[in-house]
């Protein structure tokens, strides 16, 4: 085998976007703040105030000392009673207000979020793994609603800094030196150490779902697990990366501890310098006792201010691009099946099914090579074919589950990728050897959402023969889900159910027939047929007794229709007799 | 076990860390706790014209500072080495615990957030609580420091703190409610998109994207919805409860500082140290009481969900002891009397009893739902009789340690791992030789498949994998053929193979001395048997086929549409 073809199936290639800028990830998330910006407004407003009764307070503090060391209560204690509590009254406010704004972003972007991953495509075909793509809608897309307060952040610790460092030049301009000085060793030391965090995050992000992943493999393996008596292998095998893992944490950890240090060894100098120098006037008169401490204070805000731009507001920006890199290339994949521009009516008819030059490429090889088939309404088709010959690729051609690479389907003369998806879907319909159970009770699950009576949902579980066991449930037909315990011929006959509801002029069967005995298979085809006499029916078959009860068999061979006959005229041909029981030595020769 | 014990549990395994942490975080405190103090006496020393005594005080606190810093270092240091550690051992046991549970009750309570939600939550905790440390102690210095400048402004604070204390209990009661009801909301979005995105085409196939997005969206709005009151309760429980323990003391204190000082109680400089220590301190102190009850809370609601549990302790299954001894018995199996049934439901078998001398090769057939897996676990010892035994070489196998020595139990479900080929394959004897391992695989028929992939050590990824499920069952059949022990139960292991594969794969396990036991998904295979097991309603028929479709109507129903057509 050429080395590429063993890889070629495993990625599928997708080109993550470049980081966005700043201001790219504000336009991305604009559209869904519309509507909430009054709460992002208030916010601002609010984190203003903050920023004002904050700058405030060590000034009030300084003349409420010079007025205690005088022994009087005064403005000073006053003004700094009202600023302290605005502060507080503030606090309490602006998290419901900034709350409230980012509800409606995360409502908004997860739901457009699922909502697009829906159109990727189908299961293992997605451009993203499974746990990836939940990663990327429930925890990426949750914290970007926080992107705008952040910058809010960034703009109100300016502020800050600013208003402390005048607040100092008006107490005296040697202490501005000082703080100055303060700051820049902030931002030159802070501005190194960011790289270092974010750099030790992807590595963590790597190990961490390659962990999970194992994790998530081996609950879905527990029957295995318990056959062999290989838990605590398996424990050792998914903890594997843990070593690493942990020292990857701890190099986070130490970074991030690195910062706090800096902080705090800016705050001791400043504190130290401000104090000799406050000090030095104070013994020379030029300065009162209050004024020495608010310039302490007003210091230790400069750098403090500095600080928080990098560590609340810097250091995350990082994160947010990231983040938002992530969700966009969600976004921005192509749905995996586009919906006509026009809006197209119902064209309606008897539901013939034209396959032509249809070629659909597979992870190692062509699965199906230029296929025609033409399917006259009101028949039944059997498609026969060893397992991998493309018979599921084939039938989900025609109610549009995925495009071919090459070539046309029509129903009725209309090209499918002309139908809107409704239209379609009234016309196509599908019961699949494992369906996809989606709803609360068994009801919900049959009706999948469609308007109907309950009588309606009976009498299609009757058709299927579902109607006994699922009386036979606690709850009858309002039977949770989750507290039904059911086989896989019990599914099996939900999914026929679905589709027997649907009652669609076209019936693909693909292999739903798989978990049920041969007596019960036989009975249910033969009410499927009663139903609906003049419906185009497509069955997926392994068994010789299905594909006798079609009225054409279509046969697959090597990714190819090879004969459209009755399976009586086919089963004279040896190779035919083949799909359904062949010699394992004929498969070797092949 | 409550949350803090246990997380304590993982804490003390590290004693020495965890007094290191302690020295540190006392250092790290050091000179807040002085500074007021300090600042004190150097602006009272400099007001009195001793310049040179000022500046030694604040050589003081340059030096509490230093010490300061250099313990945060270390104390990152060590807060990082103990995190890490505990964020290891809490991963193991929950892997072990959560894996162990799904094993053991066949049945999956979680979806993997316990690795990506719960365990990040819960060392985040433990990282906060080693940082509380310091805000603690830096409180109690404060109290400490002011009661040196004066007893009474102390005394004064105290009667808000005890009015926040209670306060704080109603806080935390309403956050424990809004926290859990905030992440079940999660664990409900997270679940109802994982269904969604995995019924895409039926969601596709029957037009029903829309009903799938309005459920999820139902549930986003819930979850969404449940944050918001998370934090509008939290911000205003702990807003007010911050303002009764922080600025109503403060203000209190501060208000009564001009009476002490016309009282001659306090000089400048004490008013200078008293506003640094009631300002800072109890900002710190409440700090420490707030954050640390809303991380208990967090603590609480987390490892609630991590403890649950849905086993049965009885049916734990042990690992396979590394050198068990082989049994020297032929390994017969004998079924005597055997009942089971789920729950209080209609049994699945009844009073049933039957012979299996090695080297035997049964099918079991009959209508899907009847029970033919339930059965097969029994055989295979992974499932407890309600009564009557089953025994291989005499001793009964359910859950005895040589068990999966003996028996090899092959489940629709294939299990194959991210990793390499070779990983899965060796699984069930990482011993085994190239040779072996390529024997097995041609045996079954996966060789086309290790050609196809580059060998043994291609790399499969679990869900973009170029495997199909058939491919993947060829793999677990490979692997199990490979273990090559003395029973071997397929459970519909075949059911994603075509026919001719299906006989191959079926054929590799036939050897002489081997009993194979097949739960059959097509009428072929109970052909190829020795014996037939037929399953309906009404019981139980064990025979050879021509012996069945001579006196079993069900079975020769079945295998008469069969040859029909």
């Amino acid at each position: 085998m050429p080395e590429e073809n063993g890889s070629k199936g495993r990625d599928i290639p997708r080109d993550d976007p470049p980081l966005p800028n700043i201001r790219e990830v504000m336009a991305f998330l604009r559209p869904y703040a519309r509507g909430a910006w009054h709460w992002f407004a208030l916010d601002a407003v609010l984190s203003l105030l903050a920023v004002a009764a904050g700058l405030a307070a060590p000034a009030f503090a300084a003349v409420a000392i010079d007025e205690a060391v005088d022994g009087r209560i005064g403005w000073g204690f006053q003004g700094l009673a009202v600023a302290m509590l605005a502060s507080v009254f503030i606090e309490i406010v602006a998290e419901p207000v900034r709350a409230r704004f980012r509800a409606p972003i995360e409502r908004r972007l997860t739901r457009g979020m699922v909502d697009h991953a829906l159109d990727l495509g189908l299961p293992g075909r997605r451009p993203f793994d499974d746990g990836d793509l939940q990663n990327r809608i429930r925890s990426e897309a949750t914290y970007l609603p926080r992107y705008p307060e952040t910058l809010l952040r960034i703009g109100t610790g300016f502020f800050t800094g600013a208003g402390s460092l005048a607040a100092l030049f008006y107490v005296h301009w040697a202490f501005v030196a000082v703080a100055l000085a303060g700051v820049g060793a902030v931002t030159v030391l802070m501005r190194r150490l960011w790289g270092a965090l974010t750099a030790g995050q992807t590595g963590f992000d790597e190990l961490n779902s390659r962990m999970v992943n194992a994790y998530t493999g081996a609950l879905a393996g527990r029957r295995t697990i318990r056959a062999a008596g290989t838990l605590e292998r398996e424990v050792e095998r998914i903890t594997t990366p843990l070593p690493a893992l942990a020292d990857k944490t701890r190099e986070i950890m130490e970074n991030f501890g690195r910062g706090a240090v800096l902080v705090t060894s800016a705050n001791h100098v400043v504190l130290t310098i401000t104090a000799v120098a406050g000090v030095l006037l104070l013994a020379s008169g030029s300065l009162s006792v209050g004024a020495l401490l608010a310039a302490i204070r007003y210091a230790q805000m400069t750098y403090a201010s500095v600080a928080g731009i990098f560590d609340n507001g810097w250091f995350q920006i990082a994160i947010f691009r990231a983040h938002a890199a992530r969700v966009l290339a969600v976004l921005q994949s192509p749905p995996a099946v586009a919906e006509p521009g026009s809006d197209a009516s119902d064209p309606g008819g008897p539901g013939e099914v034209r396959i032509e030059g249809v070629s659909m490429g597979g992870p190692e090889r062509d699965i199906l090579r230029r296929v025609d088939l033409l399917i006259p309404a009101g028949i039944t088709v059997a498609l026969v074919g060893r397992s991998g010959v493309g018979k599921t690729t084939l039938a989900g051609l025609i109610g549009r589950l995925q495009d071919p690479d090459l070539g046309v389907v029509r129903i009725d003369g209309t090209p499918v990728t002309e139908l809107p998806r409704d239209v379609l879907s009234r016309r196509v319909g599908y019961a699949f050897e494992r369906p996809a159970l989606v709803g609360d009770t068994v009801r919900d699950v049959i009706a999948m959402g469609a308007a109907v009576t309950d009588e309606a949902v009976r009498t299609a579980a009757r058709q299927v023969e579902a109607n006994a066991f699922i009386e036979r449930l606690p709850k009858g037909y309002d039977s949770p889900l989750d507290e039904a315990p059911m086989s896989g011929g019990e599914h099996q006959r939900l999914g026929l159910a679905r589709a027997a509801l649907r009652n669609t002029p076209i019936l693909i069967l693909d292999d739903a027939l798989s978990s049920l005995d041969v007596a019960t298979e036989a009975r249910v085809l033969a009410a499927l047929r009663r139903l609906g006499r003049s419906r185009t029916t497509v069955v997926i078959a392994h068994r010789a007794s299905t594909a006798a009860a079609a009225d054409l068999v279509a046969w697959l061979f090597k990714g190819e229709v090879r004969s459209v006959a009755p399976h009586a005229e086919l089963w004279r041909d040896p190779a035919y007799r083949d799909a359904f029981q062949g010699d394992p030595a004929e498969e070797n020769a092949s | 076990m409550t949350p803090i014990r246990s997380l304590y549990c993982y804490v003390s395994r590290h004693r020495g860390c965890l007094f290191r942490i302690g020295v540190c975080s006392v250092g790290v405190t050091l000179a807040p706790a002085l500074s007021g103090r300090l600042i004190a006496s150097a602006i009272d020393t400099a007001r009195e014209g001793d310049l040179s005594a000022s500046l030694a005080w604040i050589g003081g606190l340059l030096a509490a500072g230093a010490v300061g810093v250099w313990s945060l270092l270390r104390l990152s240091h060590w807060t990082a080495v103990l995190t890490s550690r505990v964020q290891a051992d809490l991963t193991r046991d929950t892997v072990l615990h959560t894996l162990g549970d799904a094993v053991h009750s066949d049945r999956v309570l979680r979806s993997g957030a316990e690795l990506t939600r719960h365990v990040p939550a819960l060392v985040e905790v433990l990282a906060h609580f080693l940082r509380l440390g310091p805000s603690g102690l830096f409180a109690i210095g404060s109290a400490a420091g002011l009661a040196t400048l004066s007893w009474t402004l102390l005394v004064l604070a105290l009667p808000w703190l005890v009015v926040a204390a209670f306060l704080q209990i109603v806080v935390v009661r309403a956050k424990v409610r809004n926290e859990t009801a905030s992440m079940l909301a999660d664990e409900d979005t997270h679940g109802e998109t994982t269904r969604a995105l995995q019924s895409v085409r039926d969601l596709v196939a029957t037009g029903a994207k829309g009903f799938a997005m309005d459920r999820v969206e139902d549930r986003i709005n819930r979850s969404v919805g449940a944050t918001l009151r998370l934090y509008e309760h939290q911000a205003v429980g702990f807003g007010v409860v911050n303002a009764v323990a922080t600025t109503f003391p403060a203000l209190t204190a501060l208000g009564f500082v001009p009476y002490l000082v016309r009282n001659d109680l306090l000089s400048a400089g004490e008013v200078v140290g008293s506003f640094t220590y009631l300002l800072a301190g109890l900002t710190a102190a409440t700090s420490f009481v707030t954050y640390g009850l809303s991380k208990l809370v967090t603590l609480r609601v987390h490892h609630a969900r991590l403890m649950e549990t849905g086993e049965k302790a009885e049916d734990r299954v042990g690992d396979v002891p590394s050198a068990s001894p082989p049994s020297d018995e032929p390994p017969d199996l004998a079924v005597r009397d055997l009942t089971f049934a789920y729950g209080a439901g209609e049994p699945i078998v009844e009073r049933f009893s039957l012979d299996l001398p090695a080297g035997d090769h049964l099918a079991i057939v009959g209508p899907s739902g009847i029970g033919k897996s339930t059965l097969a676990a029994l055989l295979a010892g992974v499932l407890r009789p309600d009564s009557g035994a089953i025994t291989v070489g005499g001793k009964p196998c359910f859950l005895r340690p040589d068990r999966p020595r003996l028996i090899t139990m092959v489940p629709q479900e294939a299990y194959v791992f991210a990793g390499s080929l070779r990983e899965s394959l060796v699984y069930l004897r990482p011993s085994a030789t190239e040779e072996e391992i390529a024997a097995s695989a041609r045996a079954v028929g996966l060789d086309r498949v290790l050609n196809r992939l580059d060998g043994l050590d291609a790399e499969v990824n679990l869900t973009k994998s170029g495997l199909s499920e058939g491919e993947r069952q060829l793999v677990t059949l490979a692997r199990s053929h490979l273990a090559s022990s003395p029973i071997v139960v397929l459970d519909e292991a075949t059911c994603h193979l075509d026919p001719a594969a299906e006989e191959r794969a079926e054929r590799a396990f036939m050897a002489p001395g081997r009993t194979l036991i097949v739960v059959a998904h097509r009428m072929a295979a109970a052909r190829r048997a020795r014996r037939v097991l037929v399953m309906d309603g009404g019981g139980i028929a064990v025979g050879s086929h021509e012996e069945l479709l001579d006196r079993h109507a069900l079975y020769a129903d079945f295998h008469g549409l069969w040859q029909q057509a």
